[in-house]
């Protein structure tokens, strides 16, 4: 008989084994003298014996295959093919049986085996930022934008070296960052790949303070706080999953839209919590009026047509426009213990 | 004969007999004093009382302060802020009157002036003895003597000079040269004759204490036969108090505004602002400007408020109205970091400690871009009602001038208070009275 593979599959369906057999027939069941050997309960001593078919059929019958045959008539074999409990059946290649609580699949060499599930290849973009050189020059110029950053945003006079320990914090929290995914990477895909690490994490804190510019702007250019915090949490969303995506990517095997599916949740969670946070907090007693003090240079009005969609008001009309403020909801006056 | 007192100490004691000389000093200045005191002690006491604030709940007192029998039928006038727990929870608190002679008589609150901070009560055992009231216009320099229990110490008097009226208050009050302290509140304050002159009320601290006019308790006390709130002896009801309240203070902010909208107003110079000055003689402005060399910005900044606060309760007052300016100028700074100081300063508001969260809601405010005078200026307007009185609200008008790379204007306004009507008109008239003007420190 040629040869036989039987996949075994456990009642769990977890466990799996492949087992080689040579010879005209192979027996199986619980007991020792068989040739493949069954620890569950419920399959009999000498449960099956399974010859080649070729060797049992006449002329004209299909050539290969194998006869499997019941010899133990206690549990019996269901064939998936079928669909039945059979006592005798001829199987090919592929085919399932299930006695007891074992499920055996039945192959011959020959069976064909899907495509190879390649790793994910290093994408292009992330080669080039793991270059030594390009590395390099994103942390340089990188630096810099921290650097003036921390300028723009300081208020008094600042020397050299305390721009620089300012931006040393960013550094620092990037560095970390791509440090912890490297370690990942070192793990799962035994690759570190610090550098491209390194070099995402610089990219997306950078593009992370020019959209947090964009909606402070924006937000000011149109008067609006709900531009503003729709903005940022556009951005925050979109970039978060697209730079976890990138960690992911260069860490971990996991696809794609997997990787998709865990980003997103893990920047929308966080934007979930901030917003139930606002919520729970938004009406406890604050005795100082909050509101929105954005203020920009001229040149942000000028960006946006600002005239038209708001602002340029008369006192007067700004006076008639913002009388709401005056408007308290009726709960109040009934609520008051007086 | 201070002056030779001090001189006969000073002598003695370069003698180097020490404690002779502070006895001997002690008996010289305190014969001087007491006199007078002395008598009108002895002829006021019966009629000067403490008041006392009893905890239903636990049947001890939770605040005292002193008072005094003003009737023939028994009325006793003390200050608002004595009894104002038992005003606004009579279910909780409940009032009496400790005499001298030590007997207790339960009192009921008949009204209440809560601008001027009076109350006038009246117990249920009549006494015989009383004070007559008599003008609070003496000649400055004249010696008072004002009376009551400080700190629950005992009934005490307190020899002072009359310094006049308040000049630049809303609600007059005189200015006393004597120590009153907590617990003497609504005592009052006699001249030599034994006439009331006015009632104790505050201090600031060493010797400086105010004393409202006698007048105002002459007023509350026709309003108190004329048409008393009072049903009957067992009291009004916290609502109907409140209600009563309400009106005192929307009746008082409506004259207060009308006399703040009427006339034109004085103008003061920040920066390239021309800007609302000292309003009525009631405001005082303080001004501050600074060009340090480390700076990168100098500033000149003008703060002006009144003095005039009305107590609610405790924690809570109102009455003030404050703004202040900030002219803010770059020395070379970017534009960007010279809007990143200017935001920081914009986003802090006047501190407000005057109310808590039984008493206004939260701010709400708006904001969009206006023109002031000629220039554009990001303006928020914040209010917050109050709670038990939902006519009344706090406001904060803040202002940003925002057409300059490398200077502006901060402006806010606070008004503590004020009903919708006329805090509207303050704002109107307040930013319309904003002009510009070519710069002096830039």
């Amino acid at each position: 008989m040629a040869k036989l593979i039987i996949e075994i599959i456990h009642p769990l369906r977890f466990l799996r084994e492949y087992k080689t057999f040579e010879g005209p027939e192979v027996r199986i069941g619980r007991g020792y003298g068989n040739d493949l050997i069954l620890g569950d309960p419920h399959v009999s001593a000498e449960h099956l014996i399974v010859r080649s078919g070729s060797a049992i059929g006449g002329p004209g019958q299909e050539p290969g295959g194998w006869l499997i045959e019941d010899v133990s008539r206690e549990n019996g074999m269901y064939v998936r093919k079928f669909s039945r409990v059979m006592e005798q059946a001829r199987l090919g290649s592929g085919d399932e049986i299930v006695i007891g609580r074992t499920r055996l699949r039945f192959l011959s060499p020959g069976h064909p085996v899907a495509a190879t599930k390649l790793l994910i290849p290093t994408h292009p973009f992330f080669q080039r930022i793991e270059k030594p050189i390009n590395t390099l020059s994103i942390l340089l110029v990188c630096t810099m934008i921290f650097t003036a950053h921390v300028y723009m945003t300081s208020l008094e006079d600042v020397s050299i070296p305390k721009l620089a320990s300012g931006s040393l914090g960013f550094l620092f929290a990037v560095f970390t960052w791509a440090g912890l995914w490297a370690f990942a990477g070192r793990m799962i895909k035994h690759k570190p790949q610090f550098a491209a690490q390194l070099s995402l994490s610089l990219l997306f804190i950078v593009a992370g303070l020019v959209l947090t510019n964009v909606s402070e702007y924006a937000g000011y250019a149109l008067n609006s706080i709900i531009v503003e915090i729709v903005l940022a949490a556009v951005f925050f969303s979109g970039l978060g999953t697209a730079f976890l995506v990138g960690n992911m990517t260069l860490a971990t095997n996991v696809s794609l839209r997997k990787r998709i599916a865990v980003c997103s949740s893990i920047s929308l969670g966080i934007i979930a919590i901030l917003a139930l946070l606002y919520y729970s907090f938004k009406d406890e007693f604050n005795p100082n009026p909050i509101y929105f003090a954005t203020l920009k240079p001229p040149f942000a009005r000028i960006l946006l047509p600002a005239g038209k969609l708001s602002g340029n008001r008369s006192v007067d009309q700004f006076l008639t426009q913002t009388a709401g403020i005056f408007e308290f909801p009726d709960k109040i006056k009934k609520s008051a213990g007086y | 004969m201070k002056r030779k007192n001090f001189i006969i100490t000073k002598f003695l004691m370069s003698a180097g007999v020490v404690w002779t000389a502070a006895v001997l000093a002690a008996a010289a200045w305190g014969q001087s004093m007491t006199d007078e005191a002395q008598a009108i002690y002895e002829s006021c006491n019966p009629s000067v009382v403490q008041i006392q604030v009893i905890d239903l709940a636990t049947g001890k007192k939770t605040s005292i302060g002193s008072g005094f029998q003003f009737t023939p039928e028994g009325h006793i006038a003390t200050n608002f802020h004595v009894v104002a727990e038992a005003v606004h929870s009579p279910q909780r608190f409940r009032v009496e009157s400790v005499r001298h002679d030590g007997v207790t008589d339960p009192a009921d609150v008949l009204d209440i002036d809560v601008i001027h901070d009076l109350a006038v009560i009246r117990g249920h055992e009549n006494q015989a003895a009383y004070l007559s009231l008599g003008h609070s216009d003496l000649s400055k320099g004249t010696h008072i003597y004002s009376m009551g229990n400080p700190f629950d110490l005992g009934m005490s008097i307190v020899e002072g000079i009359y310094n006049g009226l308040m000049e630049d208050s809303l609600y007059k009050k005189i200015l006393f040269s004597g120590s009153i302290n907590p617990g003497m509140s609504g005592g009052p304050a006699l001249n030599k004759a034994r006439e009331v002159i006015g009632i104790n009320v505050s201090t600031a601290g060493n010797e400086v204490s105010f004393l409202v006019p006698v007048e105002h308790l002459e007023e509350l006390y026709a309003r108190v036969l004329a048409a008393p709130p009072t049903p009957g002896p067992s009291g009004v009801s916290g609502s109907q108090w409140k209600e009563w309240i309400a009106g005192q203070l929307t009746e008082n902010q409506d004259q207060y505004l009308k006399r703040l909208l009427d006339p034109a107003w004085d103008t003061l110079e920040v920066g390239e602002a021309k800007v609302p000055g000292e309003l009525l003689k009631v405001f005082k402005c303080w001004g501050k400007s600074e060009d340090k060399e480390k700076d990168l910005y100098n500033y000149a900044y003008i703060s002006c408020s009144t003095s005039d606060t009305i107590f609610l309760s405790p924690g809570f007052s109102t009455g003030n109205i404050l703004y202040k300016y900030f002219w803010l100028a770059s020395k070379g700074l970017n534009p960007i970091r010279f809007y990143n100081l200017y935001e920081n300063r914009f986003r802090v508001p006047n501190p407000y400690e005057n109310a808590g969260e039984e008493d206004v809601t939260n701010f709400q405010c708006d904001n969009d871009f206006v023109v002031v005078g000629w220039r554009d200026t990001k303006v928020i307007w914040c209010a917050r009602q109050y709670k038990k009185f939902p006519g009344l609200y706090d406001i904060n008008l803040s202002l940003a001038l925002v057409d300059r790379n490398d200077r502006g204007l901060l402006a806010e306004v606070v008004v503590l208070g004020i009903n919708k009507a006329n805090a509207i008109e303050f704002a109107r008239k307040f930013l319309k009275e904003i002009q510009w003007q070519n710069s002096s420190l830039k």
